[in-house]
């Protein structure tokens, strides 16, 4: 294993199993601080649970997980909400909540943090003007088109500035111009805020012509180590 | 700090908001329970102060032997004065015996016999802590057992028979209080089981972004007081208007006082927060883990 001072996260030969059986098995990869990688695969193939896996939704039975140089495995249960805070999720359903604004979804992670509501009106807003959406800010989300529910979605896990967004499949619910500019948009904000990003997705297509480093998942198994 | 107990506080009002029909519901089940308690305790302090005065029917009267002196009568009578069950006494001397004949026969019983052959006797009051048959069976044996005792008398068939009625409206009303409590808190629970649920979705993303267990539970424990404080004012209302309508109906027997008002308001605002909290607690610790 390299030096991992300048990596985020390491995957240290790390399965983890349901208890069906189906699961990770030896999974081994890093990613920098500022990286954009992917993680490829076909539905069902396993890139759920490694990202699940990071933010301790899923806990590993073999291996290590380092983030940031810290050992997963040996973070206490009610040290996860913590964790958490540091990291940012886009998931490919949204996962906004609905009886809430735009300003009210986008401005959770910060009151979660605990952060003065002036501070949370200033960041919030200019988040929104970065993803484009700052006019509809007072709508509700279930009148937003998917691009724009994403964007949202975006905009909430960046606006507590992690250093680290874990996407799963953002783009799976979007046509493939509004999937194209969602990744245009987490690759340019990756750029700018220097945050590292690892997303799952399992179109191919979407994501050859970036020329980007990925991660190949089959049945729960590596199958290309970075190319 | 401030914004996250702003944010919380936001937060289980939305809650209460959000899903009105079953919060309503739910301080509806509270307010009635709330209502039906107050009634019952109410009931209660009522049959309390009537039996109150219904045990001060527990006396003992004790006749002294013929044979004894007026002295030694007497000085039984301040020996009996002087147990820790007796209250008070009246020692009633041949005198006192034969003009409480001529107010029951109205007749002067010398008149009659041509002497008075009345004992002197004595009445005696029953210490609060031993006004019950049990004890007045003991005291009454013990009397029995003095030299200069001759009878001991009390109404042990009525008391007997009272405290059996007693006893079993001490049951009844228990059982019914019990029950209306505990009917009370699973509704709540109930209630808020069911908001937990449709916030389920809400619950998993807030724990994603990192809330803390304690973040996620408290709005639902206020939410639970917010339905308590509310089904008090619904049951106070619901009383104000049984207390104004007793006052028209009943002007001579006016039983609630400005004062006990004051305390009934009081003690529904309390239990109404007790049963809000009781409940809402119990749901989150069946539903969050």
């Amino acid at each position: 294993m390299k030096n991992s001072s300048n990596k985020i996260i390491v995957f240290d030969n790390v399965s983890a199993t349901y208890k069906n059986g189906v699961g990770v098995f030896d999974i081994s990869f890093e990613l920098d601080k500022s990286e954009f990688v992917f993680l490829m695969g076909p539905t069902g193939s396993g890139k759920s649970t490694i990202l699940r896996s990071i933010y301790m939704d899923v806990f590993i039975n073999k291996g290590k997980i380092l983030y940031n140089g810290k050992n997963l495995s040996k973070i206490r249960k009610r040290q996860v909400p913590k964790l958490r805070r540091n990291i940012g999720m886009i998931f490919q359903d949204y996962k906004l909540l609905e009886d809430r604004t735009v300003y009210d979804n986008v401005a959770l992670p910060l009151q979660i943090a605990g952060m003065k509501s002036n501070n949370i009106k200033t960041k919030v807003f200019e988040m929104l003007e970065r993803v484009g959406i700052s006019d509809k800010y007072k709508i509700l989300p279930s009148k937003l088109s998917g691009g724009e529910r994403q964007r949202v979605s975006i905009a909430r896990a960046l606006v507590k500035s992690p250093d680290l967004i874990l996407a799963d499949e953002p783009t799976g619910n979007l046509d493939p111009i509004v999937a194209d500019e969602i990744i245009d948009l987490l690759e340019e904000l990756s750029n700018s805020i220097g945050t590292a990003i690892l997303m799952s997705t399992h179109n191919f297509p979407l994501i050859r012509p970036r020329q980007k480093r990925f991660i190949e998942i089959d049945q729960g198994k590596q199958i290309i180590h970075d190319i | 700090m401030i914004s996250k107990i702003k944010f919380i506080i936001a937060e289980s009002f939305r809650g209460f908001f959000y899903a009105w029909t079953p919060a309503l519901l739910s301080c509806i089940t509270i307010g009635i329970s709330l209502f039906v308690t107050t009634i019952s305790f109410f009931s209660y302090f009522l049959f309390i102060t009537y039996t109150d005065t219904v045990t001060r029917d527990y006396e003992l009267n004790v006749f002294f032997k013929e044979s004894t002196s007026l002295e030694s009568a007497e000085k039984s009578f301040n020996e009996i004065l002087l147990l820790s069950s007796i209250k008070d006494g009246e020692f009633i001397n041949k005198n006192k015996s034969a003009e409480k004949f001529k107010t029951y026969f109205s007749s002067n019983i010398e008149d009659l016999l041509g002497e008075n052959p009345l004992p002197y006797s004595a009445q005696f009051n029953i210490s609060q802590s031993n006004r019950n048959i049990d004890s007045l069976l003991i005291i009454s044996e013990n009397l029995k057992s003095m030299n200069s005792v001759d009878i001991v008398k009390y109404d042990k068939e009525i008391l007997i028979r009272f405290e059996n009625i007693i006893n079993k409206l001490m049951t009844a009303f228990s059982i019914i209080g019990i029950s209306i409590v505990i009917i009370s808190i699973i509704l709540v629970s109930n209630t808020t089981r069911l908001m937990i649920h449709s916030k389920k979705e809400s619950i998993n993303i807030l724990s994603l972004l990192g809330a803390t267990n304690l973040f996620i539970r408290v709005p639902f424990l206020i939410e639970g007081v917010v339905q308590g404080l509310f089904g008090a004012l619904m049951s106070i209302a619901s009383l104000y208007f049984l207390k104004i309508l007793m006052e028209y109906i009943f002007v001579p027997l006016i039983l609630v006082n400005d004062y006990n008002f004051q305390l009934i308001v009081l003690l529904n605002l309390i239990l109404g927060i007790i049963f809000g909290l009781i409940g809402s607690k119990r749901a989150i610790s069946k539903y969050l883990s």
